[in-house]
């Protein structure tokens, strides 16, 4: 009777994919035609291997029904991410994105974006997160009307830099070299810490906690290191001033360090330090200044303190390391560096409107709808 | 920024090694079809890295292992030596179902986290 449910559940998922194809190919968009090719072509991955495993599923189950699940799970998953993100967009995003799509096109030529860049859909339901098997960007609903959190767009437009995509792509083996050696370095480093540990009979909470270290690090907290440090390099101080407004929103302790459980990203306030170490290298430092006294007083304002166990697990060497690592990795692979006084393109736009933000917060909004709206112009002209 | 990219990112991960995982102990089923490809990816994946030539999936993928099935450097050894002898014994077919499960459970957890079903 199981082996009935499991046999009806792959054919249901053979014909949900029938479905979401019938629905990909048909959309009309033209500004959404990168998803809709990445649909059509992994709805017929997906078809491939339903039907591969139709024809086995006997055989497997007989020997092993666990397997058969989880290959039909795997299965499953597969077509339901590529409903959720790759068809949700191309039923439901509105006309509106065509400009924020615009937007980052405009960046990824500013800054020499090496691939593809991607699209931009406003139909997140919580902050900023790029969808990498799609290349597609998701933004709240009204983003486009608002300048503030516009620069965590440099960060998100790191991440397909790892996409697997593009693992063979010469123009980025530098950039790959430079971030594998670095996810080598950290995981020797922290096995032998561990190997140290394990010869002096060290207590076990220690080990668990190196553990929980390296399985973060490696290749999570780096990642994302990389990432706000692209953002730094390309854009400059405005995404650390969005960083600090961010934060603002958020009530989790910046300091805390996982001693148990794997976390997927770093703690904020190592973050802002990798930031901020990132701005003097490129030789803001009175932004850096500035930056660092606001989020010293952020911090102080919420009661959270460092402790030791952050200290460990950052140490400013090692955030240095990560500092020249990935600065190496961007100039390697031509992107173009953010340099005080040289901003231009969207970069100035995005500083400028952090500047105006500091000279007057209160009457910021009025020059922020003045200035999407020139955005939205200068844009139109440019793809026109 | 956003924790979802990361949460999404470690999913696509881990349904990458999941399904690798699943499919090398496919193979080792005798099955009409054998799928000595995906053996032999996934023995790479336990290869021993150097430093200019890394491979970052194995990298990525020895880490989980150490740090969620606590593999040592001679346990790495073995498992890849006997998939590329293809004398696939019963230790090597329990670890990979150990290892094809840890992956499951995390890989499960992850989705759902992200909203899934």
């Amino acid at each position: 009777m199981v082996f009935d449910l499991f046999l009806g559940a792959l054919l249901q998922v053979k014909k949900r994919a029938l479905h979401l194809q019938e629905v990909a190919v048909t959309n009309p968009r033209s500004d959404l035609r990168d998803i809709q090719r990445q649909c059509i072509e992994k709805l017929k991955q997906a078809l491939a291997e339903i039907d591969g495993l139709i024809v086995e599923t006997e055989t497997i189950w007989r020997q092993d029904p666990s397997l058969a699940l989880d290959l039909y799970r795997h299965l499953s998953d597969q077509v339901f991410i590529i409903e959720r993100n790759g068809v949700f967009s191309l039923i439901h995003s509105p006309e509106s994105d065509a400009f924020l799509t615009k937007l980052i096109q405009q960046i990824c030529r500013d800054i020499g974006f090496p691939v593809l860049a991607p699209t931009v859909s406003q139909t997140s339901r919580t902050h900023y997160r790029f969808e990498r098997q799609f290349n597609l960007m998701f933004v709240p609903p009204l983003e486009s009307r608002f300048l503030l959190h516009l620069p965590d767009l440099y960060h998100e437009l790191c991440h397909p830099l790892f996409s697997k995509e593009y693992k063979q792509l010469p123009s980025l083996q530098p950039f790959r070299t430079q971030f594998s050696n670095m996810v080598l370095d950290r995981t020797q480093a922290l096995t032998q810490q561990m190997q140290m540990l394990d010869r002096r009979e060290g207590p076990a909470e220690e080990m668990l906690r190196l553990n929980t270290w390296l399985a973060s690090w490696a290749p999570d907290w780096l990642e994302e290191f990389y990432c706000d440090l692209f953002a730094v390099f390309t854009l400059g101080p405005a995404y650390a001033w969005a960083n600090c407004y961010l934060c603002l929103k958020l009530r989790e302790n910046p300091f805390a360090t996982p001693s148990e459980v794997k976390v997927e990203h770093p703690p904020n306030a190592a973050r802002m330090s990798i930031m901020l170490m990132g701005l003097r290298r490129l030789g803001f430092d009175d932004a850096a200044d500035g930056c660092s006294a606001l989020w010293a007083n952020q911090v102080q304002t919420t009661g959270y303190s460092e402790d030791m166990a952050f200290g460990q697990c950052f140490p400013d060497t090692v955030l240095e390391d990560v500092v020249s690592n990935a600065f190496k990795a961007f100039e390697d692979i031509g992107l173009r560096r953010s340099e005080p006084g040289k901003h231009a393109g969207v970069a100035l736009c995005l500083n400028q409107a952090w500047d105006s933000f500091w000279t007057d917060p209160e009457g910021f909004g009025e020059w922020e709808t003045k200035a999407v709206t020139h955005l939205q112009k200068e844009l139109a002209g440019a793809a026109s | 920024m956003s924790g979802n990219t990361r949460l999404s990112v470690v999913a696509d991960r881990l349904d990458e090694y999941g399904l690798l995982a699943a499919k090398a102990r496919r193979a080792t089923l005798s099955l009409t079809t054998p799928d000595t490809k995906s053996v032999s990816a996934f023995a790479d994946l336990l290869e021993p890295q150097e430093r200019d030539n890394v491979a970052l999936d194995a990298v990525v993928f020895q880490v989980f292992l150490r740090t969620r099935l606590g593999f040592k450097d001679a346990d790495l050894r073995e498992l890849r030596q006997s998939l590329l002898d293809d004398s696939i014994s019963e230790k090597t077919s329990e670890r990979l179902k150990c290892i094809a499960e840890s992956l499951e459970r995390e890989r499960s957890a992850a989705r759902h986290r992200l909203g899934g079903a």
